[in-house]
Formats: structure tokens, sequence, C-alpha cells
């Protein structure tokens, strides 16, 4: 008996193009089955190619069906083909296959169900043995469905079709760009979730939260890490089903990490009157990434070249329209012509700061020149020095200082001091002395470089080697 | 939009030609001291300062505009080279 379900199990496999078989531990109802008990219910969880041993009252009945998977758990994007099959035998004498391919074109967003029976209208028929099979795979084959939560599959062998379990639970059902992905630099990158709150959940002013960030820039050690990450909330108008996207610019190769939130604000509610909103609650969080990769210098020519003539297209000050046969000017067509946009401009020399200047070795002046900059992080706080000190008697001392409190306090003190006579009378302390300060180092910084250049600031011919000239 | 579409050809060869150049993100640690990590800290932290004390601000700035005069005559003397000094 074993070696012949052995052979029926590799025909079956070999009659599924592009099979993937499923693990896990997916749910099997004999609630609907017609008040029969598949074998396997509390059996093996393996769950292909499973033998079924129908009591008598499975006869002359068909098979249904019902399944949800979810789209978490999804590692392949493209058609979603369920193959449901009967095997059966008879009499130890030939055999027959019915196959039953439910195709789901396009990618599910979430949570996808099927209900249905088999194609051939198998009836089961007594003193066989059948095999069912019920597998979720890509029908170009190569890619592996892994029962995740929440995943089911019911199964009945007479009456309706099982009915699938919706799932309502409040969750993030997927982010853009998508988990694993990889997409290309942009300047208009769409970043997006697609959420479910349970009405029992939501509360007027839910907002969900994108975070994201490039793993490099969490590379530098900075006191506020959560600064780096660039931050977008969309406001939830109802319960249920939202789909929230913006766009904005990723030019940063590497891979990202995003979290995604779904906060609800927590209000405290005054006789009906009015209401006060407290902080908020998460309901749901998630960690995904993707990867940014860099653009083929030919699919960035065709892309730029795109965007330029857009860019163009759509600036008025240097109108292409200017070159027309018709409203030629020729001051505006050579504008157009020649003038680089600001945009443009823009973009190409991030182009080759993130490029050509970002290799070694000249990329460490790169990124030293970021750094000076300012733009090495985010950080906007001074380090606290914080120690304690054991005293004579034991006791510990500490001395906590944070330079974050009385640094700028007291500058804004001393700032706001105001003149109390003069003609600077209630003009403050900055209002009137900046001025003077710049026109003093303006005047040291000339009178350098005049110096310098004229070497007058070396005796003899010395200075002659350090003329511009 | 041709001086445009000239100069981002070049960036392409450029960035396309030295693509095998490893891109470099941090600076390298030098004897397991995070360079990188400190100086952003520490210029982070002066920036901070500045903030707060405008004087030191504008003292940067000069220092900043003084060191680039400096960098601008060293990089003239190294393009025209002896040619500068017997001029």
């Amino acid at each position: 008996m074993k070696k012949r379900l052995s052979i029926l199990l590799c025909a079956f496999i070999s009659l599924a193009p592009g099979i993937a078989l499923a693990y896990g531990t997916p749910v099997f109802d004999a609630e609907y089955a017609d008040g029969n008990t598949w074998s396997p219910a509390t059996g093996s969880p393996h769950f292909s190619s499973q033998y079924y041993a129908l009591s008598s009252a499975a006869y002359g009945d068909m098979l249904y069906y019902a399944a949800c998977v979810h789209q978490t758990t999804w590692v392949y994007s493209g058609s979603i083909n369920i193959v449901a099959g009967a095997f059966y035998s008879s009499g130890g004498g030939g055999m027959g296959t019915t196959n039953n391919y439910v195709n789901s074109s396009g990618t599910p967003t979430d949570q996808v169900c099927w209900t249905g029976t088999d194609v051939n209208n198998t009836t089961f028929t007594s003193g066989l043995q059948y095999w069912l099979d019920f597998e979720l795979n890509g029908w170009w084959g190569g890619n592996t469905y892994t029962w995740g939560p929440g995943d089911y599959l019911r199964i009945a062998d007479g009456g309706t079709p099982p009915p699938p379990v919706v799932d309502t639970s409040t969750r993030i059902m997927n982010t853009t760009p998508a988990d694993g992905s990889t997409i290309a630099t942009t300047t208009s990158t769409s970043v997006g979730a697609n959420v479910y709150i349970n009405p029992s959940d939501y509360e007027p002013g839910a907002y969900v939260q994108i975070q994201y960030v490039a793993d490099s820039a969490l590379q530098a050690a900075v006191a506020s890490p959560s600064l780096l990450y660039t931050t977008v909330n969309f406001q939830i108008a109802t319960s249920g089903e939202s789909d929230f996207a913006t766009t904005s610019p990723i030019s940063t190769t590497g891979h990202f990490t995003v979290k995604t939130t779904i906060y609800n604000v927590n209000k405290i509610d005054f006789f009906n009157l009015f209401s006060i909103t407290i902080g908020q609650t998460a309901l749901m969080s998630t960690s995904t990434g993707f990867t940014v990769g860099g653009l083929s210098p030919y699919d960035v020519l065709v892309q730029t070249t795109a965007k330029m003539m857009s860019d163009y297209v759509n600036n008025a000050s240097s109108s292409l329209a200017s070159c027309g046969f018709t409203t030629f000017d020729i001051t505006g067509c050579a504008g157009a012509l020649f003038i680089p946009n600001m945009a443009s401009t823009t973009d190409l020399v991030k182009g080759f700061k993130n490029g050509f200047l970002s290799y070694a070795p000249w990329g460490y002046v790169t990124r030293f020149i970021t750094i000076m900059s300012g733009g090495g992080s985010a950080t906007s706080s001074l380090p606290i020095l914080d120690a304690t000190i054991p005293l004579p008697d034991g006791s510990p001392a500490e001395f906590y200082i944070d330079p974050n409190t009385f640094i700028p306090q007291g500058a804004a003190m001393l700032n706001s001091a105001t003149a109390t006579f003069g003609p600077g009378q209630g003009e403050s302390f900055q209002t009137i002395i900046e001025p003077v300060w710049d026109d003093l180092l303006a005047l040291l910084v000339t009178i350098a470089i005049i110096f310098n250049m004229l070497g007058t600031h070396k005796e003899g011919g010395g200075g002659r080697k350090n003329k511009l000239s | 939009m041709i001086s445009y579409y000239i100069l981002l050809f070049f960036t392409y060869v450029l960035n396309a030609v030295f693509s095998f150049l490893p891109s470099v993100t941090t600076l390298p640690n030098i004897m397991g001291v995070n360079v990188d990590a400190a100086l952003t800290q520490g210029v982070n932290g002066f920036y901070v300062l500045t903030a707060s004390i405008w004087p030191l601000r504008d003292m940067f700035i000069a220092a900043m505009i003084w060191f680039g005069y400096l960098a601008l005559k060293m990089m003239l003397r190294v393009l025209l080279g002896a040619r500068a000094q017997h001029a």
C-alpha cells in the first residue's frame, strides 16, 4: 500500500507544473465535512498529498473547499494556483486524477480566499481510496509558500462550500515598497501602507506612521537615532481597509529599514461635552525592509533624459516653446537650450556626489566634508557629563552636567539683555553687537587674504614664494 | 539643456568607469578608534554650540573662508605648477 501511495504522490507532483509543496500546519476544519472527518485532521501537519479515508457517508458527495492565505507569507509575485486533486484507485487497477487549478490573477494584497469544488465533479465512490492535494504555488514554479498564522483550509465532502473565514483583525497588510523588494534610486519613490483597522479598535484621530531610514545612516553614533528616520503620517478616516501612499525622494543606495505602526489616540471625554487627547497607543507595528539599487548607466540615461525633457517642457521660465517655428524667440530658446534649470542642476550635483565622489579613495574626502558641514548625522545634543565619585565617608556623590540645558538658556539670557541707554536703547545685546562683530571678522579675513596674496607678511624675498602671481 | 546634457554625460561616464571602486559611507577606524563617529559627534556638538553662541558661529564661518582661500591657492599652485613660480 505504501509503495502505491508513493507512486500516486509522485504522479501528482509531476502533473502539477511549477509545483511547490506547502508546509506548515493548516487548519483542517471537519465541521463542514458533512458529518465526516478527514483522517489527517489531527494527524501529520504535512499538508501536501494526504490520504483521506472517507467514511461511507461521504460516498456520493463531491469535494468542496475553502482556503485563505496571507501575503505576509507570500514569497512569489505572480499568478496563484491552487491545485486540488482527488486520486483514486480502482480495486488495484487503474487510477485517475482530478486536478483543479484555481487561479487568482495578480499579486494578493492581503488575505486571499478561495472556495469551490473540483472541476471534474468527482464524486466520491464507495470502495475507492482518495488522495487530496491542495497546494498553493506560483504557476511558473520555483517559489515556496509557507503556511503562516491565520492561514487555513477547510474541506467538505458534500453540501455547499464551507464559508471562508475572513480576517477582521487590525493589521498592516502590506507596505510600499514591498518587503524584501529592490527598487531603483528615484526622486519620487512611493512610500505607503495598506492597513485594516477593526471597527472596535478605531478612534477618530487614529493614524498610520511610516518611518524609514537607510541602514548606512544608522552606522553613525548619534544621540537620538530616531531623528535619523524620515517619518510620514497618514490620518485614518474610517475603520476598515485603507490605502495610503505618498512620494518621497530616495537617492541613497543600500538597504532601508521601514517601521510601520498603526496608532490610536488616547482620549478622555468630559461628559460628552469635549475631549482631550493624551498620547497614543500602538495597535500594530511591523518592521520591513527594501533595497535601493543604483540604476545602470543606460537606465539612468533614459530616466534622466525623460525627466529632463519633462522639466523643461513644464518649466515656464525656460520654455522650449521659444524654439518653436511660429513662436521662435532667440533669447528664450538659447536660455532653454544652454542654461540648466535649478532642479536639473541639483539632480546633476547629487548624482555626481552619490556616484563618482563617493568612491574610494576620494570618497573619504567627500565623507569628511559631509561631516564637517554638519551632514554626518542628525545629532542635536551635546554629551552629558555624569560621574559618580565616592566621598571620604564612602557615600557616592554624583556630578551631572547637561550642557544642553544651561548653555542655550545662558546664551538666550545674554542675548536677550537689552540696552537701557544710547541710540540702541531697547535693543538686545545680540542685535547691537553682532553686526560689529561680523564686520570685524570680515575685515580681518580680508586683510589676511590681501596680505597673503601680496606676500607682505614675509620678510625679504620670502614673500615672493607665497604670492599668488 | 545642451550644457546640462554634456555635464550629465560626463557624470555618467565617470560614475560608470569608477563604479568598480568601493563606495565609502563612513570613515575608517584608526587603531580601534571610530573616527567617523567621533568626528560626527564632535562636529555636530560644535554646531549645537554655535546655535547658542553666535560669536563662535561667525568665527567658524570666517575660519572656513580663510581655509577656503588657502585651499584655492594650493589648488592653483598644483594646477599651474612651476609656471606660477616663474611668472
